[in-house]
């Protein structure tokens, strides 16, 4: 699964330690959703959209 | 229960101080001098406290968690089933053995029994410690 958070979270200047704090995962975790290493579930797939304010497709896309 | 990384290792911190406690209190006592509802008690506090470690993770650290250890019992598993009959054809290394986990010279049936427990749950460990290095040494390839 694809996903977007590098560029919505630099269009926000925010760090990977600040957003992994707003969706309260560790950091490490928010690294391998970044990087394709992990997929997230639909919930937190729905809550790092939510603090983006976009739609989860907008965030998460097929290969 | 919500993530929180002090959580997990103050419980982990907790189960690992037990875990100390008892293998301390071994070697003082020898294995076979242990009081078995010590060893119980421990034990029962030693894996509440795990779980509640577990569920201080968030969900792709509970992943992973749950991949090493269940990667890691099953080569504990198969270890202990390559150990066993090996030993069987060592009497004398398995009795050095013996005598070295319970302090002095034994045949009892029980410690036979509390050694081949002790073995699975020592390859057990080893086997989640080797996968647990395994994918640290995956990610950074």
């Amino acid at each position: 699964m694809k996903n977007r958070i590098k560029v919505l979270r630099a269009e926000r200047e925010w760090s990977q330690a600040e957003l992994a704090d707003r969706i309260n995962i560790a950091r490490q975790s928010l690294n391998a959703i970044e990087n394709g290493k992990a997929d997230p579930s639909l919930p937190l797939g729905m809550r790092i959209a939510k603090v983006f304010g976009v739609r989860v497709e907008d965030v998460f896309s097929e290969e | 229960m919500q993530y929180s990384r002090k959580g997990f290792w103050l419980s982990q911190a907790a189960a690992a101080g037990l875990v100390a406690l008892l293998v301390a209190y071994s070697f003082w006592k020898g294995t076979g001098g242990l009081l078995p509802y010590f060893s119980a008690v421990v034990m029962v506090l030693c894996g509440a406290l795990s779980f509640r470690a577990l569920f201080h993770l968030d969900e792709i650290q509970q992943a992973e968690y749950t991949h090493i250890y269940a990667h890691g019992a099953l080569i504990g598993v198969f270890a202990t089933g390559v150990l066993i009959p090996f030993l069987q054809t060592q009497p004398a290394l398995l009795q050095t053995l013996m005598d070295i986990q319970f302090r002095h010279s034994t045949t009892r049936p029980v410690d036979y029994f509390i050694a081949g427990f002790t073995l699975l749950l020592v390859t057990q460990i080893i086997g989640s410690m080797l996968v647990q290095l395994a994918m640290r040494l995956k990610s950074r390839a």
